[in-house]
């Protein structure tokens, strides 16, 4: 339906309207003609009243009132369903850049979590590594230290017992090759140098 | 029968230690006892013959004494006494026994420079390994081996100081 065509309908209504109000207000109490009349005439006002506004014309009214508010409906869904997309693909696009942006974000963070933990593990294994070396090198002086006089302990008693060492290797290496006979000259010179001191004993003896 | 003086009686090399002495102090009783009892045998009687060791016989040729004659054996006897009541006895051990002419050459050594009547009282230590140790009355000397190692003891230690510091 036009838009003069509804406004040609709302004025219809508007006159008749007025005509039904003037009539009214121009209605006198009437006396007993009066009201016969007045009778007449509201009998007349409403023959012309549904004459004008038959069931068709109303029919009609309706059909085209509800054809223009179907139109009007239709279109609004139209717009409403245009909106909806439209809303519906904002906020879908608001949503995926919200959730790539935290994403991002817990990600960096993730990152920077494992690069720090990363860091503290070297930073760790370096302080360790240190540690160890100083540990080692303590160690290894002591056990220099140790070393030194464990060697020197060994040497204190193998000189405090060489000689019975010496001996002993000497007879259990050559003992028994060495015949007495053979040490007569060594017993004899070690006679020659002890003979003053056997000669005194022996006078101050007898 | 006379007991002759004598200047120096000569001890052989051959006895050696006062077991020797009392051996040939026995040996030389034993002849005493014979030709004592030979004297006054009767014909026919058999006698035993004394057995006499080679060392009262060298004892006898080194002094020049005749063991048939009665003042030999008296001057003997005599000496032989004195011996065993003074000579000088030293006690003298070794790692093991030593042979005759060993003891003798030892013998002979102290016989020579110690005293002419020298007795020796062999001893065995087999701890000594080498060398011999004397004991005297009143002292003591080591001649060992381990003795004479002893004495060098700070030749050796430096000599070993030197090898372990190369290492």
């Amino acid at each position: 339906m036009d838009f003069w065509q509804l406004a040609l309908i709302t004025g219809l209504l508007l006159a008749v309207l007025v005509a039904f109000i003037w009539i009214g207000l121009n209605i006198r109490p009437v006396k007993g003609s009066d009201k016969s009349k007045h009778k007449e005439l509201l009998k007349d006002a409403e023959q012309d009243v549904e004459h004008i506004f038959s069931d068709s014309f109303r029919e009609e009214l309706r059909n085209r009132g509800r054809l223009h508010f179907e139109k009007i409906i239709s279109e609004n869904a139209m717009f409403l369903q245009q909106d909806l997309r439209l809303t519906t693909s904002q906020v879908n696009d608001f949503m995926k850049q919200e959730i790539s942006r935290t994403l991002q974000e817990e990600f960096k963070k993730y990152e920077q979590s494992i690069a720090d933990a990363k860091q503290i593990a070297v930073d760790s294994i370096d302080k360790t590594r240190e540690a160890i070396e100083q540990q080692r090198e303590i160690l290894g002086n002591q056990l220099k230290e140790e070393l030194t006089k464990e060697k020197d302990l060994y040497l204190k008693r193998l000189e405090a017992n060489m000689t019975e060492i010496l001996t002993h290797y000497i007879m259990a290496a050559i003992g028994d090759q060495i015949s007495l006979d053979d040490q007569l000259e060594f017993i004899l010179s070690q006679l020659e140098a002890n003979k003053k001191e056997i000669l005194d004993d022996i006078k101050n003896g007898a | 029968m006379v007991h002759k003086v004598m200047d120096s009686f000569v001890l052989p090399v051959g006895l050696s230690s006062r077991t020797d002495l009392m051996k040939v102090k026995r040996e030389l009783e034993d002849v005493d006892e014979f030709i004592a009892a030979s004297k006054v045998r009767q014909p026919g009687q058999t006698m035993t013959l004394p057995r006499s060791g080679k060392l009262l016989e060298n004892l006898a040729e080194a002094n020049k004494l005749n063991l048939l004659d009665d003042n030999d054996r008296i001057t003997l006897k005599a000496e032989l006494k004195k011996l065993v009541e003074h000579a000088p006895v030293i006690h003298i051990s070794f790692a093991s026994s030593p042979s005759g002419q060993f003891l003798d050459k030892i013998t002979g050594w102290f016989r020579e420079n110690i005293h002419s009547s020298m007795l020796l009282e062999i001893g065995l230590q087999p701890s000594i390994a080498a060398g011999c140790r004397i004991r005297t009355n009143s002292r003591y000397f080591d001649m060992s081996l381990q003795q004479y190692l002893t004495d060098k003891q700070a030749l050796l230690a430096k000599e070993l100081r030197g090898a372990g510091s190369e290492y």
